[in-house]
Formats: C-alpha cells, structure tokens, sequence
C-alpha cells in the first residue's frame, strides 16, 4: 500500500475507535475550555490590539499611503466577485425550482 | 460527534442558538466600539473633537446593550445597519474592512431575536394579524438570516485578501518579518501570495457555500492561529469566530445553490493528479 493510503487509512481506524469509544465527548468540553481560558489569559492584556497595532505608526502609514487607489480596484472587484456569486446561486435556486415544476 | 450534534440542535432550537450567539457577538462588538471610540471599529478611533462623537458612542453602547439582551432586536438592528451606512462617511472605503456587519445587521432584521431573547418573553403573548403574518411568510426573510451572514462574511474575506494582501502586501510581509513566520523555501513575497490566495479561496467557499462545516473549521483554526501569533484581541475578531461557530453548527443554509455533488469528483481528481506527480514512481 503507497504511504498516503496508508496514512489515510490509519487515520481513518484511529478516528472510528475515538468515536466509538465516546472519546471526544468527554474530551472535548474540558480541551476546550482550557484552550479558552489559556486564548484568553494570553489575550486580555491587549484586548484591542490589531494587526497594525503590531508595527510602528511610522511603518503602517508608510504602507496605507498606497492604499486609496488600490482600495477602489479591490471595492470593484469584491464586489464583482460577490455579485457573481449571488447570480449563480440565484439560478441555480430558479433552475432547480423549474425542474421541480 | 457531528451526528450527535446535529440532533441536538434541532432547526428550531438551532436557529435560536445561532440568533443568541450573533446577538452577543455583535452586541459585545458594538459595546466594545463605543468604549474605544471608534465608529463600528475597535482599531481606529474617530476624532473626538467631532460634533456628534457622544452621540455616535452613546448610540452604540445602547444598540450594543438591546442585542446582548435581545429587546427591541428588530430596532436595534435596523439602527446597526444605519450606523453601517455612516461609517463609509467617516472611514471612507476602508468601511468596507467590516462589511461583515451588514450581513449581520440584516440577519438580526430578518430573523428577530429569535428563542433565547427578551423580544420572546416580553412579546409572547402579543397577538399579530394573520394578513401581516402571511405576507412576512410571503417575503421569505426568514430563511435569509444565514445567505446574508454567509455572503457578507465571504465577501469581507476576499475585501481582506485583496487589501491586505495580495494589492498591498507590504503590512502582511513586515508582520511576518517582525515574527520570523517566513515558510521554508518561500519568499515572503510568495508567502503573502499564498496566505492572500488561501483567504480569497476561503472567501469565495463562504460566497458559494460550498463545504460550510469543513471552511468553517478551518477559518476558526486560522483565526486562533492569527490571534496567538500575532498577539491580536479577540474583541477585534469575535464577529469572525462567531460566524465560523454559526457555520460549523448549520452548515449549509436554505438557498446554497452550488451541487457538492457535482464539484466532489472534480476535487478527488485533483487530489489524484497531484498524488500521481508526488509519488511518479
């Protein structure tokens, strides 16, 4: 067997005894909130920290500087992209509704 | 486990658990907002010296104040979405960084406070004319709460992808620089490319609604991955991790037109192509 079927098939074994097992029921709530707790001890001392809070004021206006003329071509193209993605859905919606019919 | 949990939440009881965790996220968001001064944005301050700067912050804490406890949901939602439009008057197209806000302003619009609200107790037993109930049905905004989150969320990832990374990847490359988080074998050019591509693909998943539970999972280890790397809020990102919970409890919603079906074997022969190219031999 090549060593991907072999990996994937391994895995597949070890999840079906963890679920059988009921593992990840009781594993799950105490993971999760010591994940939680340990997320939000780390966060806390800087609650509203943001990515451009992580360079200097210098840096970051350097860097929005360009920003107006590439905001206008990132708008247009989000928008288009979002558009486009509604339409298909919607027609595919209207097409399944006709083949219903 | 997915099982369990999907017979746990029931559509009814479902939806009210999704109503209660966006009420708070954003109500938690909106609260958070006021206290730093910033309209809809907990990054940038607005200037204080602006005339209505009380009335903007005071309005916030109060609309902040209604969805964490649910009252009045359909008002204060109504208020979000015109606080929405304003912020394009104050933050110009960078507005748009948090364009998840309007997909969460019209879920809480179409859907209410929903189950677990104060909305439900204080209104229970108010009774509302057949004729206006069956032209709400008519409309059909119940089932649109979760289609407006998902696009909204979708396209604020592509706005993102585009902005702050893949037209401008000069922020992204210094963060990486700043915390030695270049790949091996890659450039930082290459790895801002990447991290941009994999953002915008996750976008357009969110738009498409394609694979909600498995994207869902996915983004939420990336924004755990993001806030303890990069050491960001989780005050700044807990609308994002609340709609990657919200989708990971739903999965897909009433009008997702994409056939899986249909796109499942075209990944399994990728997935084929690229294990022949691996493994040649």
């Amino acid at each position: 067997m090549q060593i991907p079927g072999l990996l994937s098939a391994s895995a597949r074994s070890a999840w079906h005894k963890t679920r059988c097992c009921g593992i990840f029921k009781k594993l799950t709530m105490p993971l999760s909130a010591v994940a939680s707790m340990l997320v939000l001890h780390m966060q806390i001392p800087n609650a509203y920290a943001h990515v451009s809070h992580v360079l200097s004021d210098q840096q970051y206006a350097d860097i929005k500087s360009g920003y107006p003329d590439i905001e206008i071509i990132a708008a247009g193209m989000t928008g288009l992209v979002a558009f486009s993605a509604i339409l298909v859905q919607s027609l595919q919606k209207c097409r399944r509704r006709l083949e219903r019919c | 486990m997915l099982t369990g949990l999907r017979q746990t939440l029931s559509p009814s009881k479902g939806a009210g658990l999704t109503m209660l965790l966006i009420r708070v996220a954003m109500g938690v968001y909106l609260v958070s907002s006021g206290v730093m001064g910033g309209l809809l944005n907990i990054v940038d301050p607005m200037d204080s010296g602006d005339m209505n700067f009380d009335t903007y912050m005071t309005t916030q804490m109060v609309v902040g104040a209604l969805l964490i406890a649910g009252l009045l949901t359909r008002v204060g939602a109504a208020m979000l979405l015109g606080m929405f439009a304003f912020t394009f008057a104050v933050y110009g197209l960078n507005a748009l960084d948090q364009i998840m806000i309007l997909g969460m302003g019209l879920a809480l619009l179409f859907k209410g406070g929903s189950t677990y609200s104060l909305d439900r107790l204080a209104f229970k037993n108010m009774h509302i004319p057949k004729p206006i109930t069956k032209k709400l049905a008519w409309l059909g905004t119940d089932g649109l709460f979760l289609p407006s989150v998902r696009i909204a969320f979708g396209a604020n990832l592509v706005w993102l992808g585009f902005t702050e990374k893949i037209f401008a990847p000069n922020m992204f490359a210094a963060v990486m620089e700043k915390f030695h988080l270049s790949p091996i074998g890659i450039g930082p050019d290459m790895a801002v490319l990447g991290a941009g591509l994999i953002e915008l693909a996750i976008g357009m998943m969110y738009l498409l609604g394609i694979r909600m539970r498995t994207v869902s999972v996915l983004m939420f280890g990336i924004l755990v991955f993001t806030v303890v790397t990069f050491h960001e809020s989780i005050l700044a990102h807990i609308i994002m991790f609340t709609v990657s919970v919200v989708f990971v409890l739903n999965g897909k919603d009433s009008i997702i037109g994409i056939n899986t079906n249909k796109v499942t074997p075209i990944m399994r022969q990728v997935k084929n192509v690229l294990l022949l190219k691996m493994y040649a031999d």
